[in-house]
């Protein structure tokens, strides 16, 4: 009886977990912008690639600059669970991989989402990700289209 | 030219540099590459420390851009052969995270160790602990280090070559005028003093100098040549001279050890040989074939002293000193013996072996008169006689203590006295004067004087003077022995009297006897006058006519005097005068005789062949009477002698009282230490007795409370059982602690058994007592047994009993010891015959007796083999070992330690007595062998005690000394050998 009980309980934190993948929607809760980086439209996947430094450079030769919110905002566990599907702690050790081992160059954190508009806006081939609870406008130009 | 300055200053300067430059190209890059080392390391610790700190600013700033460009910069280094990122895990295992360059495998187990240096340099973040790991390749690091190195090799290489040209101009320019100026000096030192100075060109002043001194010393010499030719020439001379006075008194030394009988010698301990002097040998009888090694020659010294001689010479060596010594020496030529007197010192040579030098003595003749002077002091010393020495002016010298003893003065009231001191008035005055006569004529005289002591005692002496002289004959003085003769006087003076009382008998006698022989002859003649005329004889004549039986003649004076007897009968008339036929036959067969009548004489003659008798009668009253008189005299003269003989008797009587009263005073000494020891031999005994007591009435108690009511509940199997017990306890004493704790012991194994504690206890105090201290299976049996209590008490019992029995035959042996010690010691007069006495046994009598007072803090230890046999008074030998021992309790309060030693030589036993008491003071050594003399309280000691021990021992034909030091007081005891050699 007890050991049933257990089962159940595993299995409704597990769907609780990947209710999004399940239903195709990884990145939804999330506004993804970018600046210059050849295109407005990009698959979930080429966006996860992205903040992953899977390619350091983007189709139209601009360097990729990844931005994040700072670990300790409120943003960074939901942004980290998307993109990276790790927590917070991980996708630093992640970046911190990437950096020592010299494959791409160093995140961007920042502390509000305003900083990190304002950051893509003056930088040609970054991209952002936040989640835009305070619903701050975000020029157009830098909005891309996410399709699952 | 190998020891020339040019060599001497290249060769070392070269040596040196070549050396120095050596020790540069290895020393350098060692230290070259230990700093380099060092400073890359620091290096890439302080590149693993910013990366550290920016890995931490990273992930606590989430700022990547410090990182980015430190690993950008890192990246170009080429030293760094790689960098890695390792997280600690919570779990303590390391995470390799990232590694650079990324061609390495994410594998910590597969860094190249060998061939990288790592430096760790740790951070700590918000999301965890770790370090940064550098590694630098060796390879690289050593080419660096190398490429470094190698013109730093180059100069020093370049740089030492040009030092050692430099040091071998420098070493020609120095050398050359130097061995310009060294030829000319050998030639100079060759005699060549005419020759010219070459002049080198130096810039050396001193050289210069010395180029100058040397042609100015070329002149010098020149002339001191000559002149030392003509000192040479006068030396010689002197020399010659020298070595024949040196030869002389070489010879004269010579004579001078022959005739003093010494030598010289040495002796090098290194190779054990020695030499000598010429006379060595003669001296020693050391034949040629001897050799000159000193091993062989230890043959001929006496074996005692070999052991001395090495001893001393031991020591001599270590301390460098001088040493003397006398031995015996045997000479291997004649088997003779004589004594020698070695001094030598001893020398350490250069290889630090001893050089023993000195001289050999023939001491023989002074030893031997060394000997005799201590005998002769000695016979001096201890003589009867009383000896006196005095100078040429009758001043005493010297006296020896049987005067002291006499005469009752001291040493100090004599020395420088003259002997007149002693001089009686009663002393026969032309005695005296023969004694000065002599002595002032200086020549031997023998008197008898009557000399008186201090407190005025009269005796007489017999005294013998004799003048000494010295060895030039020179007289020094005289010594006069003299022998107390008091008592040989009064008898002398008895005897003389008697003598004298007996020559006036024999000359009263004689002169009796003259007047008797003088009064008869003249009476003879008178008869036989008258035998021709009968008719005019006073006396009666009267003629038998033996054929007819009848008177034939008659004369006046036998009518007048015989008268009535004339007219009887014949026979009868024969018979008055004594007269019978057997008589007369004998008469006609002697024709002459006399026959004896009380107051008449009767002459008888045959006158003719008619048998005619004539007999003529005369008075002889008065004879009679005188012979009566000289009757009395004999008498009274063989009642003197008788006298003479009962006084020689009583004499001897005396001195056989003497000698019993001396017997008695040693029983009476020996009973007096008895009587003082009694009361610790009878504790002796009372302690045993009262074991035996004590040990009765536990038999009692247990035959009467034990046994008797135990037996009536003993079965069989119970009896087996508690001898089983018995047979298996074992008897030794504990204490009682030790007891208590094993009863305790005991006690914890039977409660584990399941019975009752207090029970358990008094089993285990059973068990403790019959020497069973751990339970075996048989005793657990008994334990669940229903007649524990019964056969545990029965064989407690019988273990009880037979300890009993033990103790008693124990106190009893010990009792037994003791009581046959005291019989031993108490019948000590009864044996008057030398027996052979086992020594050990008669001393450990004495022991047994003193046993109760040595107990109390001293100790003995017994030095003597067990089958010492000596011959001798047992008895009394025990007395010796008696007072010895006293003496020595007694002097140390029963606390010191007795030794007695033994010894035997070819002649003798030696006995020593030794304690480690309190020392004899030296003032009193010599007397405590006199009798009477003690230092113990009035009453505690008689004073005849050692004056005993030293009478017993002379009595056995031995001797007694005594040494006493602050260690140790030693009586050394000599007893001859017996025959068989004990």
């Amino acid at each position: 009886m007890d050991f049933n009980r257990y089962i159940v309980l595993f299995l409704f934190s597990v769907l609780s977990l990947n209710a999004d993948l399940l239903c195709g929607q990884q990145l939804s809760g999330l506004t993804i912008i970018g600046n210059n980086i050849g295109t407005k439209t990009l698959s979930e996947q080429a966006v996860i690639d992205a903040f992953k430094a899977k390619n350091n450079f983007w189709s139209n030769g601009k360097a990729l600059a990844v931005c994040l919110p700072e670990t300790k905002t409120t943003d960074a566990t939901p942004v980290c669970l998307k993109l990276y599907s790790k927590t917070v702690s991980e996708v630093q050790k992640f970046w911190l991989s990437q950096v020592f081992q010299g494959r791409s160059r160093a995140p961007h954190f920042f502390e509000t989402d305003q900083e990190m508009i304002d950051f893509v806006e003056k930088t040609p081939g970054a991209i952002g990700a936040f989640v835009n609870e305070k619903n701050i406008p975000v020029p157009t130009e830098l909005k891309l289209q996410i399709n699952p | 030219m190998r020891n020339s300055i040019f060599t001497q200053i290249w060769v070392p300067l070269t040596a040196v540099t070549i050396a120095a430059v050596s020790l540069l190209v290895v020393y350098y890059p060692t230290e070259q590459r230990a700093l380099f080392k060092r400073y890359k390391t620091t290096e890439l610790q302080t590149i693993g420390r910013t990366i550290a700190t920016e890995v931490e600013h990273a992930l606590d700033q989430d700022d990547f851009t410090g990182l980015n460009k430190m690993m950008a910069s890192v990246s170009d280094s080429s030293n760094i052969d790689c960098s890695a990122l390792v997280f600690n895990n919570d779990n303590g295992t390391e995470e390799l995270t990232a590694i650079f360059p990324t061609e390495y495998p994410l594998d910590l187990s597969r860094l190249d160790t060998l061939n990288n240096i790592f430096v760790k340099s740790t951070f700590t973040s918000k999301i965890g602990s770790g370090y940064i790991l550098i590694a630098l390749n060796k390879k690289t690091l050593e080419e660096d280090i190398d490429r470094l190195n190698r013109p730093i090799f180059l100069s020093f290489l370049f740089f030492g070559s040009l030092i050692i040209i430099l040091i071998y101009a420098l070493a020609r320019r120095i050398s050359r005028p130097i061995n310009s100026l060294t030829d000319f000096a050998r030639q100079l030192q060759q005699g060549n003093y005419r020759l010219s100075l070459p002049m080198s060109k130096t810039r050396s002043v001193e050289l210069q100098s010395l180029q100058q001194s040397l042609g100015d010393l070329a002149g010098v010499l020149q002339a001191q040549k000559d002149h030392n030719k003509q000192l040479t020439e006068n030396l010689e001379h002197q020399v010659q001279q020298k070595t024949e006075n040196l030869q002389l008194a070489f010879n004269d030394l010579n004579t001078a050890q022959e005739m003093a009988h010494f030598a010289n010698f040495s002796y090098n301990t290194e190779d054990d040989t020695w030499k000598g002097s010429d006379n060595l040998a003669p001296l020693l009888g050391i034949p040629d074939s001897i050799g000159n090694k000193f091993r062989p020659l230890l043959t001929c010294i006496k074996p005692a002293d070999i052991a001395r001689i090495d001893a001393q010479m031991r020591i001599a060596i270590k301390e460098t000193q001088r040493f003397e010594i006398q031995l015996q020496w045997t000479s291997p030529q004649d088997g003779k013996t004589i004594w020698l007197d070695c001094t030598a010192n001893v020398y350490i040579g250069a290889n630090r072996k001893a050089i023993i030098r000195g001289v050999v003595q023939d001491i023989t003749t002074k030893k031997l008169q060394q000997e005799e002077l201590f005998i002769l002091s000695n016979v001096a010393k201890r003589t009867s006689n009383l000896v006196i020495l005095t100078d040429t002016k009758r001043r005493i010298q010297w006296v020896n203590e049987s005067v002291l003893k006499v005469t009752g003065y001291s040493m100090e009231e004599l020395i420088g006295k003259t002997p007149k001191i002693f001089q009686s008035a009663r002393s026969d005055k032309q005695e005296i004067e023969k004694i000065n006569n002599a002595i002032s004529e200086v020549r031997p005289v023998w008197a008898e004087l009557i000399n008186v002591g201090k407190c005025g005692r009269e005796y007489w002496i017999s005294i013998n003077i004799v003048p000494l002289f010295n060895d030039k004959g020179v007289h020094t003085g005289f010594m006069a022995v003299e022998t107390e003769t008091t008592e040989r006087k009064e008898l002398e003076l008895q005897r003389e009297q008697t003598i004298r009382l007996l020559e006036e008998s024999r000359t009263e006698i004689a002169k009796i006897n003259a007047e008797l022989e003088e009064k008869v002859e003249e009476r003879t003649r008178t008869i036989q006058n008258l035998a021709l005329f009968p008719q005019q004889n006073p006396n009666p004549v009267l003629e038998f006519d033996l054929r007819n039986k009848r008177i034939s003649y008659q004369n006046q004076a036998a009518i007048d005097q015989l008268g009535d007897y004339l007219s009887l009968p014949f026979e009868k008339i024969l018979e008055v005068c004594n007269i019978d036929r057997l008589s007369y036959e004998q008469l006609r067969e002697s024709n002459e005789t006399t026959i004896h009548d009380f107051t008449y004489e009767v002459k008888l003659f045959q006158l003719n062949e008619d048998n005619i008798l004539r007999v003529y009668l005369h008075d002889i009253t008065e004879r009679k009477r005188n012979e009566g008189q000289l009757a009395l005299l004999i008498s009274r003269l063989q009642k003197t002698e008788s006298d003479l003989k009962n006084k020689t008797v009583e004499l001897q009587a005396s001195l056989e009282e003497l000698e019993r009263t001396q017997s008695d005073l040693l029983n009476k000494e020996r009973l007096s230490t008895l009587g003082v020891l009694i009361a610790g031999i009878a504790h002796e005994i009372n302690t045993p007795l009262g074991a035996i007591k004590a040990s009765g009435e536990n038999l009692k108690a247990l035959f009467s409370k034990g046994l008797i009511e135990l037996i009536p509940k003993i079965t069989p199997a119970d009896l087996e059982t508690a001898m089983k017990l018995f047979h298996a306890a074992s008897f030794a004493n504990l204490s009682t602690i030790e007891e208590r704790k094993l009863v305790q012991e005991l006690t914890a194994e039977i409660t584990l058994l399941g019975i009752e504690p207090r029970q358990a206890q008094k089993y285990a105090r059973t068990f403790v007592q019959m020497g069973i201290y751990r339970l075996a299976e048989e005793h657990m049996s008994i334990l669940a047994n229903s007649g524990t209590d019964i056969i545990l008490q029965l064989a407690l019992n019988l273990i009880l009993i037979f300890k009993s029995i033990q103790t008693t035959t124990l106190s009893a042996d010990q009792g037994s010891k003791v009581v046959r010690a005291l019989n031993t010691f108490a019948h000590g007069n009864l044996a008057s015959a030398s027996t052979e006495f086992n020594l050990h046994e008669n001393i450990e009598t004495v022991v047994t007796i003193f046993w109760n007072k040595i107990k109390q803090g001293s100790v003995v230890e017994m030095n003597i083999p067990k089958d010492v046999k000596l011959v001798g008074l047992a008895e009394e030998m025990t007395q010796v070992w008696t007072n010895i021992v006293n003496n020595a309790l007694h002097a140390s309060g029963n606390r010191c330690t007795i030794r007695f030693d033994y010894s035997q030589t070819e002649q003798h036993q030696v006995i020593e007595v030794s304690n480690n008491g309190p020392q004899i003071p030296p003032s009193i050594i010599e007397r405590i062998f006199d009798p009477f003399f003690t230092t113990k309280a009035r009453g505690e000691g008689t004073g005849l005690g050692l004056n005993i021990v030293h009478g017993i021992i002379e009595k056995h034909k031995g001797s007694i000394r005594c040494e006493s030091d602050a260690r140790l007081t030693r009586f050394i005891i000599t007893l001859p050998l017996n025959e068989k050699g004990q």
